[in-house]
């Protein structure tokens, strides 16, 4: 294995995983915003983090998880075994750039950026997924 | 020994009967009088004496002749209701009828309770514990309380807490004014650097202001048509170190943008504040959430603006209706509540069974 790939797996895991992260607050705040909208907030519940908490939180960790990402994905355009599963991985990448580009011009956030992440987080996963095949298969040859 | 208490409530009396036998703070603090006057009752050899704006009553730890025990506590018990009338000068009084006496088992269950806050006249408020805590820190003070009392009624306070913290007996608001503030933290994680419009200055928004004050805001702006109204606002919130900017009523909507939270509360028959203007202003604000309470009747924000994504409203008829829900959910908590409290009453009651036994072996 080489260190490139060593880096590329590495940042990529640490990229899912603060996507992940993510993608659960952003399923906690679209759970409090649908309360809210419901006027559904208080009874017998376990208390959620305010809307205001949960979305920092989540965008700081879209921020850090797109870095990531775009690191891992610098690593692969180095490793030319892996070309196959950057279209993936370069599509998901786009989503979190669109959604960060978003947030920053028009203030983007809440039910929204979930799906988005949620589109995002399923082209990433499954660009590991095609990856952890090639290196399989590769590994069989 | 056993345990009794005699006093009334206000599910037994009235304000006009309880307001002529409740025993001052100060008397508490000044002079020693009711606790020197209780320990010279019959019959008592402890006493604590609980006096709060709900209730009075005396909780009194009775030695029993060893002859006849039903007996002395119902000369006990009469000793203290005399006790009651005598010290404030009214013997002419006839308030038998608003008196409740426990002895026993049931005053160990009406102790726990009232400390639990669950005989309170809004249950679950926590009010109620610091009031127990503090009978008792006076009648300790006064020498008033021996080993009996202090063991039962530092058992109240851990039933209490117990209470507190097996049932969320008190978690639930049950005010529009702390339903209002609950909400905005459902939304603002801390309101001290948030911006507060204030439309109108009626009465309920100075109630919930109060509440909002607690969140140690440190500005709000008001928009009115009279000045006068301002003016006694700004003055009332002086002595809090709040600023208070005014905003003119007429560039309601230039200024919406800024606002985190708007609290609209005038007699205007109309919509003030439209769904355009809410557009408009949530575009400006790059989508941070806005909250609003309109608590005027008729309604002055357009009920639609509701649906416009991060903008939440709530009327007076929503935040009603959540304290409606919440009384009801501490009411089942109250339930759960009751059997903690029924499981230490008979864990105590036989605890106290057991020394008695052993004392009277020993005697």
């Amino acid at each position: 294995m080489t260190s490139f790939l060593s880096w590329h797996i590495g940042l990529s895991l640490l990229a899912e995983i603060q996507l992940a992260l993510a993608l659960v607050l952003g399923i906690l705040y679209w759970i409090q915003e649908r309360k809210l909208k419901q006027k559904k907030v208080f009874v017998g519940e376990s208390s959620l983090p305010s809307l205001e908490t949960l979305d920092k939180v989540q965008y700081r960790l879209l921020v850090i998880g797109f870095i990531s990402l775009t690191l891992g994905i610098g690593m692969v355009v180095l490793e030319s075994s892996l070309k196959s599963k950057q279209g993936w991985m370069f599509l998901g990448w786009s989503v979190y750039g669109v959604i960060l580009y978003l947030r920053r011009l028009t203030g983007f956030r809440g039910r929204r950026v979930l799906w988005y992440s949620l589109i995002g987080f399923a082209l990433v996963i499954l660009a590991s997924l095609h990856g952890m095949g090639i290196g399989m298969m590769g590994g069989a040859r | 020994m056993s345990i009794v208490v005699v006093g009334m409530s206000h599910k037994t009396a009235p304000l006009s009967i309880r307001e002529k036998i409740c025993f001052s703070s100060g008397s508490f603090g000044q002079d020693l009088k009711p606790f020197e006057e209780l320990r010279k009752v019959q019959g008592v050899e402890e006493g604590l004496i609980l006096s709060t704006c709900n209730r009075v009553e005396i909780c009194a730890a009775i030695k029993d002749s060893g002859k006849d025990h039903g007996q002395d506590r119902a000369r006990a018990i009469q000793n203290l209701s005399n006790f009651l009338k005598n010290y404030h000068e009214c013997p002419h009084l006839d308030f038998s009828s608003y008196l409740y006496c426990h002895e026993g088992k049931e005053a160990i269950h009406h102790t726990f309770r009232v400390a639990s806050s669950l005989d309170s006249l809004v249950v679950g408020e926590p009010q109620i514990l610091g009031q127990v805590k503090e009978a008792y820190r006076a009648s300790q003070q006064a020498r008033a309380l021996g080993p009996m009392l202090h063991r039962f009624f530092n058992r109240a306070f851990f039933v209490a807490k117990r209470v507190r913290t097996e049932t969320e007996i008190g978690s639930q608001s049950i005010s529009v004014g702390s339903v209002a503030v609950q909400l905005c933290q459902k939304i603002f994680k801390e309101l001290m650097n948030k911006n507060i419009l204030l439309i109108g200055a009626g009465e309920m928004v100075e109630v919930i202001l109060e509440h909002l004050i607690q969140k140690k805001i440190q500005s709000f702006y008001i928009a009115n048509r009279s000045q006068e109204s301002v003016l006694q606002l700004q003055k009332r919130f002086k002595h809090h170190n709040i600023l208070v900017h005014t905003v003119p009523f007429h560039e309601l909507g230039q200024w919406l943008f800024k606002m985190d939270v708007v609290l609209a509360s005038t007699r205007c028959p109309q919509f003030i504040l439209t769904q355009s203007m809410m557009e408009k202003a949530i575009q400006q604000r790059r989508q941070h959430p806005i909250f609003f309470i309109d608590i005027s009747v008729p309604r002055n924000i357009d009920p639609s603006i509701h649906n416009v994504d991060n903008v939440y409203l709530y009327n007076i008829d929503d935040l009603q209706s959540i304290v409606k829900e919440n009384m009801k959910y501490r009411e089942q908590e109250a339930l759960k509540a009751e059997q903690i409290v029924q499981e230490e009453v008979d864990k105590f009651y036989e605890k106290m069974r057991h020394r008695n036994t052993w004392q009277s072996a020993c005697a």
